[in-house]
């Protein structure tokens, strides 16, 4: 069965026709061609799919894209502003935090949600934030340096 | 100009993926595309009776089911193949079929669903039937060389896959004359890559019958080799791209979805994405062979090894694979830090029914130096020397003959042990007393590995790379490898290379797409070759267009060729500082005037070089409960040059966080009833968080080696293969439990902690 979705999208106004059973991941990549969000695992373990909903983390693996209705739907693609990176993409490309890049993008958006609420992390903040979101190249150790050098950047920012 | 070899340049490709850019395989799309999913057994030995295809194949959007008995009847020239896909020089004898219509393990593919969308494929995927036939089957290398036991492979009696033997001086007399002799038996578990990143390839066949493939492979000309081998095509007709790569760690080290994604391409005239699951990730691709090693090992009285008998039994999986490679690796690897006179090793890799086992960053280097490094710790405990100090004695060094290759050149092993042991404060730590109240225990350890850079060097076997560096009219720069970059920062690293050879600022170069139309021959990317071996290519090819470049350019200017130099993208006459030229200029004059483009060739010749690793680990365990808590873990290596350091540091504390999941988490099981893998997913097999670990330190030492480009040696995999038994040898330090089974669980420790009486009794 279709059903329309209205949702903000990366800040856009989307209107689509959405089948029910489909999961927000395979919506975003398939139907929407948001293919930064990646899938890892489809079993919600991984991390990798890891989008904003309302500001909120959601794996997009574990919901459907009919239950985005009416709200406001957050991915890698959306990080940017106009012509300029966001500082935690900057501070991952800086701090070497990006090796294969496959959980990149879900570590992003973890991480942003952190910031959100957290604007200066202690490093032991940053590791549980992140505990969900598994990175096999890196060991972690640049991406919490990442965060922390992004989390003194916006801090540090006049207004 | 300021070289930028040895400086920390952003990887040229981060900005893609921060910004959910960068294109992996499975984000690309065909038209006219299809999508498919394979069925796998259940059964871990049977004969296929029977595929029921009707239900799944009447599901909306379905378009074929495909079955082993379809196939075989269809297409019986279809050739058996190695899933290792081992370059031609080497030979390829293949024990594994397409669908093949016996089944030697669970998951093992023997149907596959084509449909519109991959949700549908995924969904019709789980309705095909299939009646089998059941053998009896052998779940453990015990069973499979039991008496009796039922033969996997017709060539392979006693389950055999591979059985190597190497034995160097007078072992009874060495063992008979030590002041010591210890003997253990060790076990290592099946480790999975456990990339993020799940399998899929990508293939299209087009009017000419020319395939072309994308997939996140490690060797683009080795698949293609492989592909036009089962196919019975030449090479021209098979074409292998390499998208992004979202890890691969020897994943992608061989062929994995990619014959079936071509297969179901012809059969079904349409492109064809075939997606792994997470599942199918695990059960379908190479895993790390897991083992049991029985060690003696003679020592002298200042616990310097004087003699090893090792005899390693490894599971091979159902299949071949990369076993015979592997069991090479291990087998060197008991004698690759050290000078020992006397060695007994004999390794034996068996068939089993379970999922194939083969290539994975360490390739066999892991499983023998936790035996050999742990052994040196209980040898050095018992005469009462500092371990550290045993392995100082008794490492190779400058000027000991390896590998058939001559003597070392470069040895930085020396300083990986002191500078690392300076770092750590090795002397300090080691000497204090452990508290005896308490439930936690701190102690230290350490351990050594020595690995090479590339296959190079011995007899038989082919290592090659080449590149090309072409010139454009306005001297920016085209780099063509098939140097695959894995998420490594390769590629970033090559352009740096290529910039300085060439003399052209780094925003001057480009590298292009990894395609074999287009790229030279390489055999892959593994055993830690891939700068070591395309940076000698890359340089070698800058070197050979700026030549060009300068003899032309001393034709027109009429200038000595030997006054005229290039740097940072400018002609320069030396000693003439108002004759300088832009390179874009005199490129563009060439094409124009002369018809002439500037083109480097470049490939490797025979050369190998030594890299040494070093690490030091400090764990706490709690004794009332078997944790062990990893507080500190630093990696001395010597790289040679590095060319960048922040890129060659990160894949030094990457391997080392995959070796602490080896060293205490991972263990993919096989169920010994059914032969089913119970943890094949990321909810079950347990990978390191960002909670398990700190932030490991590294040491980068540079000791260059000739042969080198830039003086760099290989770097990806020696911070992998000491960090088990590094932590092994903490745990010995902290709480006197010898561990000889991986990975060090609360409930082994916890046993072993019994076993030396030093547990907390509440």
């Amino acid at each position: 069965m279709s059903l329309q979705l209205v949702a903000m999208i990366n800040g856009e106004r989307v209107v689509a026709s959405v089948v029910d059973d489909q999961l927000l991941c395979d919506f975003l990549r398939d139907e929407m061609e948001l293919l930064g969000t990646h899938v890892g695992c489809l079993e919600g373990v991984c991390g990798t799919c890891t989008v904003l909903v309302d500001g909120r983390q959601v794996r997009s693996c574990l919901v459907l894209a009919a239950q985005v209705d009416g709200c406001s739907v957050l991915t890698v693609e959306g990080l940017a502003g106009r012509g300029s990176l966001h500082p935690l993409q900057r501070a991952f490309i800086e701090s070497g935090a990006i090796q294969c890049g496959f959980c990149t993008s879900g570590m992003l958006m973890a991480s942003k949600a952190l910031l959100d609420e957290y604007p200066v992390p202690t490093e032991q903040q940053i590791r549980e934030a992140l505990a969900g979101n598994l990175c096999r190249c890196t060991g972690y150790g640049k991406v919490v340096d990442a965060v922390l050098s992004a989390a003194t950047k916006i801090e540090s920012k006049p207004g | 100009m300021s070289p930028v070899v040895g400086q920390p340049v952003p990887r040229l490709e981060s900005e893609a993926k921060a910004t959910g850019r960068a294109r992996y395989t499975a984000d690309l799309s065909l038209p006219r595309m299809l999508h498919a999913r394979l069925v796998r057994s259940q059964h871990p030995h049977a004969n296929v009776l029977k595929v029921d295809s009707e239900v799944a194949a009447s599901q909306l959007g379905v378009r074929a089911v495909v079955t082993s008995v379809e196939l075989t009847s269809k297409y019986p020239l279809l050739h058996a193949f190695n899933s290792a896909a081992a370059h031609a020089v080497e030979g390829r004898s293949g024990d594994q079929k397409l669908f093949d219509t016996r089944v030697r393990y669970v998951g093992e593919p023997v149907a596959a669903v084509v449909a519109d969308t991959d949700a549908h494929a995924r969904r019709a995927a789980q309705l095909v039937e299939v009646e089998y036939q059941d053998l009896p089957a052998v779940l453990d290398t015990v069973a499979a060389c039991a008496e009796g036991a039922i033969q996997l492979h017709a060539g392979a009696p006693g389950n055999f896959a591979q059985h190597l033997v190497r034995r160097t001086g007078d072992i009874d007399a060495a063992l008979s004359s030590a002041a010591l002799v210890l003997e253990e038996q060790f076990v290592t578990p099946r480790q999975k890559q456990a990339q993020l990143e799940p399998t899929c390839a990508l293939a299209d066949v087009d009017a000419d019958g020319k395939i072309t493939v994308w997939s996140p492979n490690q060797a683009p000309h080795r698949i293609r080799e492989a592909l036009a081998d089962i196919f019975g095509i030449p090479l021209h007709k098979v074409r292998v791209i390499n998208p992004f790569i979202g890890g691969s760690f020897g994943k992608g080290d061989g062929l994995t979805a990619e014959p079936y994604a071509v297969l179901l391409a012809l059969l079904m005239h349409r492109p064809i994405k075939l997606q792994f699951s997470r599942y199918e990730d695990f059960v379908g691709t190479d895993a790390r062979h897991p083992t049991r090693t029985r060690l003696t090992a003679g020592f002298r009285a200042d616990a310097t090894l004087v003699a090893l008998r090792a005899h390693v039994i490894a599971d091979a999986g159902a299949y071949l694979g990369h076993s015979e490679g592997v069991a090479a690796v291990m087998i060197r690897q008991f004698l690759a830090p050290y000078r020992i006179d006397c060695a007994d090793l004999e390794a034996s890799v068996i068939y089993t029914n379970t999922p194939v086992t083969g290539s994975f960053r360490g390739y066999g280097g892991p499983q023998a130096c936790f035996p050999l490094e742990h052994m040196i710790d209980l040898g050095a405990a018992r005469l009462g020397v500092d371990p550290l100090e045993a392995r100082s004695r008794m490492r190779i060094r400058k000027g000991d003959a390896w590998r058939e290759l001559g003597p070392i050149a470069s040895d930085g092993f020396g300083t990986c042990l002191q500078g690392g042991a300076a770092a750590f404060d090795w002397n300090k730590k080691r000497a204090r007393t452990p508290a005896e109240t308490g439930p936690k225990r701190i102690g230290v350890g350490m351990a050594c590995a020595s690995w090479g850079s590339g296959v190079s060097g011995r007899p038989g076997v082919f290592d090659y790379s080449g590149a090309h560096v072409r010139l454009n009219a306005d001297g920016s720069v085209e780099v063509a490898t098939a140097g695959c970059d894995l998420g490594t920062g390769l590629r970033t690293t090559l352009a740096q290379i290529c910039a300085d050879a060439l003399g052209v600022p780094l925003d001057m170069v480009h590298m292009s797409e990894i395609d074999t139309d287009i790229t030279p021959y390489e055999i892959g990317a593994h055993a830690s070759r891939s700068l070591y071996r395309n940076g000698q290519a890359v340089q070698i090819a800058a070197a050979h267009a700026r030549r060009q470049v300068l003899e032309y350019a001393a034709s027109k200017f009429e200038v000595a060729f030997e006054d005229l130099d290039l740097t940072n993208g400018q002609i320069l006459v030396r000693g003439v500082p108002g004759r300088a030229s832009s390179l874009s200029e005199v490129t563009r004059r060439a094409l124009v005037e002369d018809h002439i483009e500037f083109y480097g060739h470049g490939g490797t010749r025979v050369a190998n070089a030594p890299t040494f690793v070093a690490q030091f680990a400090e764990v706490a365990v709690d004794s009332s409960t078997g944790q062990v808590t990893l507080l500190r873990l630093l990696t001395a290596q010597d790289v040679g040059r590095a060319i960048n350091p922040d890129i060659v540091a990160g894949q030094a504390q990457g391997a080392a966080h995959q070796g602490i999941g080896y060293a205490l988490y991972e263990d993919l099981q096989v169920d010994g009833e059914t032969g089913s893998v119970l943890n094949g997913l990321f909810m079950d097999y347990r990978v390191p968080t960002s909670m398990d670990a700190p932030t490991s330190e590294v040491i980068l030492v540079e000791e260059p080696d000739p042969s080198g480009p830039f003086g760099a040696k290989g770097a990806g995999e020696p911070g992998i293969i000491p960090t088990a038994p590094a932590i092994a040898n903490a745990i010995f330090h902290a709480t006197g439990a010898s561990m000889t089974q991986l990975p060090m669980t609360p409930e082994r420790v916890l046993a072993a902690l019994r076993a030396t009486g030093r547990e907390m009794v509440k």
